[in-house]
């Protein structure tokens, strides 16, 4: 199984990573940081799709460096509080990865994220939930027949 | 133009002299320069002109005179029946006076004895519109008239009545010239309009003007300011002498006065002689009917004592004549004149014209004046109100900055206000909505008739209350809340709805308090006197009856603010309070199992992959307990900084030893805290802190390590990947002690250094970098400082992308 892990916090995603392959024999745990390293990746994503996302919502736009690339407007208006649904948004409008389920992991309250009641892909799990309910939607996701192309 | 046959002989007749004199005349006592001018052609010593009225009447009266020597005849009317001078002009035959001899003369009057007349000849004459008179040449020599002398007298005697009337032509035309000219010019040069003093002047010029073409003693004129009917005229101008006093200085639109008759009627009056007044009133009733004029000894007594007189001498004739001043439908005033001073003695139907037409140009220029000055106080008083508003802005934004909002002081301050800006505004209160009740309750008063009376009595007229749902109302208050609009009662006797709080109220205004569609309650305002309220009263009120809703909006508003500022203050407190024990105890247990117990237990396990996995995880799980201690207490400072309260610090004289445990445990878990990829190293040096084992340095250790602990978040935030963020600490200028935290990152700019400190500002760059954060640690360290008598000190970013910041604290 092959796991895209979408997480800023590298306590989170050290834990959760630790968890996930403890949990999955074979397991591979692909990390992606921010949200520009998701725009930047999602050519590579399409190309060797995962089978499940596990996706932060909140995420930083990128790291401080010297020379940083500018955030879209659409990224400006709406802020790091909807990061990761922009980034699902993505996997949703490519035929490669509009079917792979993606789980929400945050600490928001579902009724906060305006979730589109149409689109079965997308799954919800809270931080505050004890790691397990994580690793039974993981579970669940991978078993659940997809589509492929 | 004296005879070449010697004084008192007849001269040849220059026509053309007398026409240039007579057009050349710029006063009424023209007339005599044209009667000298005659005397001498007829070879008299002097002539009297002599006139009948202008009603049947069995006299002829003085018009006009002119002796040698300035010697003036007292003799003002004679009979026409019992005089020479009568008989010439029934019979329409000149006729040769001998004084001596003639039976109606009497020689023994007082004129003819002291001008020694011997002879005089009556000419008789036509003037305008039928009435007749005489010319009298007189002689003081024992010479009669001879033919050639009478012919002569004839043909100057036919030439009065039209030389006359070119005088008055030319001085009326000329006086309604001067006096369009002054007031043409004054209005020209008034602009602001003039003030009421600078009104007089111009119109005593006037009447000084008047006063020296008509040659009279008294020009007065009368004027009201007030629109519609006045009640009273009052003496604006006059050229009455100073040293008596004036007569009367009002007068009512009436019939037991001359000039009130004139107000009355709106018509003018010319009387020949007041002293014949009673002698005259049947005639004079037919042309002014109910024309009254109480003859007074004062009066005459007055004018002797101006004339000189004594008392037995002859007053002149006191000739008046009056025309209202008219503007439109209305009668602004009257202009009067009285008493000629020199010939002609009486205002004959001409001057009463010139007369009339002048009061027509004082009334246009008065009624101008009034408006062009009602404009400039209404723009002053529109000026004032604006001022009087905005400065009451000023102090309710005062009253409701208060805690609470101190709205009794809004409610005084606004009825101060609507007393001085609404003229007649004696009796004033605020009544609000009781809303449970539905019912109108007085809370502010203004008037010290509220407090009169006893104290039941008071009591009982504070706390009336007035139902506002009755249907229908009963009471203003109730009408105006229904209907959400201003209502104005001109006369409460007659008003439709109204409720009796004071009997000495006349008139009130009532306006609705509220804001669009919200009502609050309604404002009073009640008149006691005689004087209507301002023409803009009602619209006045219901501007301020909009303020006071908008103060009370604000109020309520603002109250409701605050309770939930304190309401969330108070969450915030409790969550902090809550949060505050298991996370200081979370973070005690694992920072005292850090110190002192991970050690055995790492040598229980002895395995050194698994010791360093353990160790690792503790010193992340104490980071992250750091991380949520340094929140909550963020938390409960906002919360003693959001409600302006100085941060309390309990100072302890800092100790090199732990102050440096505590940051170099501070620096590795910060280590820990942004992950290998990041690599950003947290490095505390040493040196620099054991100054304080010889500076004598005070300060809260807790708040230190606080203030500390946010710079470090921020620098791990915001430094570059593979960078070292280092914690020193120096000594700076005397006795101060200076912790840096320096790091490699994303700038801060000059011109940001005064905004990195304010509450809840973070940069652009910054924000694309974390999502957390909201902006309040460098507000909070700030503050940390404040309290500590200290400084923050952020220096802008080098090219080398090097930022510093500085705590700087201790003894100055």
């Amino acid at each position: 199984m092959k796991v895209l892990l979408v997480e800023d916090d590298y306590i989170q995603e050290d834990m959760i990573t630790e968890t996930l392959e403890r949990t999955f024999t074979g397991i591979k745990v692909e990390k992606i940081r921010t949200e520009a390293e998701f725009y930047d990746g999602i050519d590579r994503i399409a190309s060797k799709p995962p089978d499940v996302v596990v996706m932060d919502v909140m995420l930083r736009w990128t790291d401080p460096a010297p020379n940083m690339p500018t955030p879209p407007d659409k990224v400006q208006q709406e802020g790091y509080p909807r990061a990761g649904l922009r980034c699902a948004d993505m996997l949703a409008k490519r035929d490669e990865t509009k079917n792979i389920p993606v789980i929400l992991f945050t600490v928001l309250n579902r009724e906060d994220l305006e979730l589109p009641k149409t689109n079965n892909s997308i799954l919800y799990v809270s931080k505050e939930s004890d790691l397990d309910e994580l690793i039974n939607r993981v579970r669940s996701a991978s078993d659940t027949p997809r589509q492929r192309r | 133009m004296t005879s070449p046959l010697g004084p008192q002989a007849a001269a040849p007749l220059d026509l053309a002299s007398l026409l240039n004199t007579a057009h050349n005349q710029t006063a009424l006592s023209g007339l005599s320069k044209i009667l000298k001018l005659l005397a001498e052609t007829a070879g008299a010593y002097g002539c009297i002109l002599w006139r009948g009225a202008d009603f049947p009447s069995d006299y002829l009266f003085a018009l006009a005179q002119s002796f040698k020597g300035g010697e003036t005849s007292d003799l003002h009317y004679i009979s026409r029946k019992e005089s020479a001078t009568g008989a010439a002009v029934s019979s329409r035959q000149v006729r040769n006076v001998d004084v001596e001899r003639e039976i109606l003369v009497k020689s023994s009057d007082s004129f003819f004895t002291r001008a020694n007349i011997k002879h005089f000849c009556p000419v008789p004459i036509q003037f305008p519109a039928g009435i007749d008179g005489a010319l009298n040449f007189y002689r003081n020599v024992d010479k009669p008239f001879n033919e050639h002398e009478l012919e002569i007298a004839k043909q100057v005697a036919s030439l009065v009545p039209a030389l006359y009337q070119i005088i008055r032509d030319r001085v009326g035309l000329n006086l309604m010239a001067r006096v369009n000219d002054l007031l043409r010019e004054s209005e020209r040069a008034s602009d602001p309009p003039l003030e009421i003093d600078e009104m007089k002047k111009v119109i005593d010029r006037l009447c000084n003007l008047i006063r020296d073409t008509f040659e009279c003693l008294e020009v007065t004129v009368f004027l009201s300011d007030k629109f519609g009917s006045p009640e009273q005229y009052d003496r604006f101008a006059t050229t009455w002498p100073a040293t008596e006093e004036f007569p009367r200085n009002s007068y009512k639109q009436e019939e037991n006065s001359l000039t009130g008759w004139v107000l009355l009627n709106a018509k003018s009056v010319r009387i020949f002689d007041l002293a014949r007044f009673e002698d005259d009133k049947e005639e004079l009733h037919k042309i002014y009917p109910g024309l009254t004029w109480q003859d007074s000894l004062t009066i005459k007594s007055a004018f002797r004592r101006i004339f000189n007189l004594k008392p037995t001498d002859v007053l002149p004739p006191l000739s008046y004549m009056a025309a209202p001043i008219v503007r439109g439908d209305h009668v602004r005033g009257v202009i009067r004149c009285c008493v000629a001073l020199t010939g002609p003695f009486y205002f004959g139907g001409k001057e009463v014209e010139v007369l009339q037409l002048l009061a027509s140009q004082i009334g246009y220029y008065w009624s101008n004046w009034l408006g062009r000055r009602g404009l400039q106080q209404e723009n002053d008083w529109w000026r004032e109100l604006v001022a009087e508003v905005t400065n009451l802005n000023g102090l309710v934004q005062e009253a409701l900055s208060c805690e609470p909002p101190d709205e009794e002081r809004v409610f005084k301050e606004t009825l101060n206000t609507t007393r001085r800006v609404l003229k007649g505004a004696d009796i004033n209160d605020i009544r609000l909505l009781d809303e449970k009740a539905r019912q109108l309750r007085f809370v502010a008063f203004d008037g010290k008739e509220w407090d009169q009376g006893t104290p039941a009595e008071i009591e009982s007229r504070k706390n009336k209350r007035f139902n506002v749902d009755e249907n229908p109302p009963t009471s203003a208050g109730a009408y105006v809340f229904q209907t959400g609009e201003v209502h104005v009662i001109h006369d409460v006797t007659k008003a439709e709805y109204y409720s009796l709080v004071f009997h000495a109220t006349r008139r009130k205004i009532v306006a609705p308090i509220g804001i669009k569609n919200k009502l609050y309650g309604v404002l009073d305002i009640r008149g006691t006197g005689p004087d209507e309220f301002p023409r803009h009263a009602g619209v006045i009120a219901q501007l301020i009856g909009q303020q006071l809703g908008l103060y009370h909006y604000w109020a309520e508003a603002l109250r409701e603010l605050r309770k939930l500022d304190r309401e969330q203050t108070q969450a915030f407190q409790d969550v902090e309070h809550q949060l505050k024990s298991p996370v200081n105890l979370a973070y005690n247990m694992i920072n005292s199992f850090v110190r002192q117990d991970l050690s055995r237990l790492q040598l229980l396990l002895g395995d050194a992959d698994t010791n360093q996995k353990l160790t690792s995880r503790f010193l992340v799980v104490r980071g992250l307990s750091r991380k949520a201690r340094r929140v909550t207490k963020n938390m409960r400072l906002f919360a003693y900084l959001a409600r302006n309260r100085p941060i309390p610090i309990k100072p302890r004289r800092l100790n090199a030893e732990v102050l440096m445990r505590i940051l170099i445990e501070a620096a590795k878990d910060s280590t820990r805290m942004f992950g290998p990829n990041r690599n950003i190293s947290f490095w505390a040096e040493p040196d620099g802190f054991e100054l304080l084992n010889t500076l004598e340095v005070s300060a809260d250790l807790d708040l230190i390590e606080h203030a500390v602990m946010n710079l470090l978040d921020n620098a791990g935030k915001y430094s570059f990947s593979e960078t070292i963020v280092q914690i020193t600490a120096e000594q700076v200028r005397k006795n101060q002690f200076c912790i840096t935290v320096a790091n490699i990152g994303l700038p801060i700019r000059s011109n940001e250094i005064n905004l990195v400190v304010k509450r809840a500002w973070r940069s652009e760059k910054a924000a694309w970098t974390t999502g957390e954060g909201s902006g309040i640690g460098l507000w909070i360290v700030d503050h940390i400082m404040k309290a500590h008598n200290g400084e923050l000190v952020v220096t802008p970013t080098t090219v080398d992308h090097l930022t510093e910041v500085r705590l700087i604290f201790g003894n100055k």
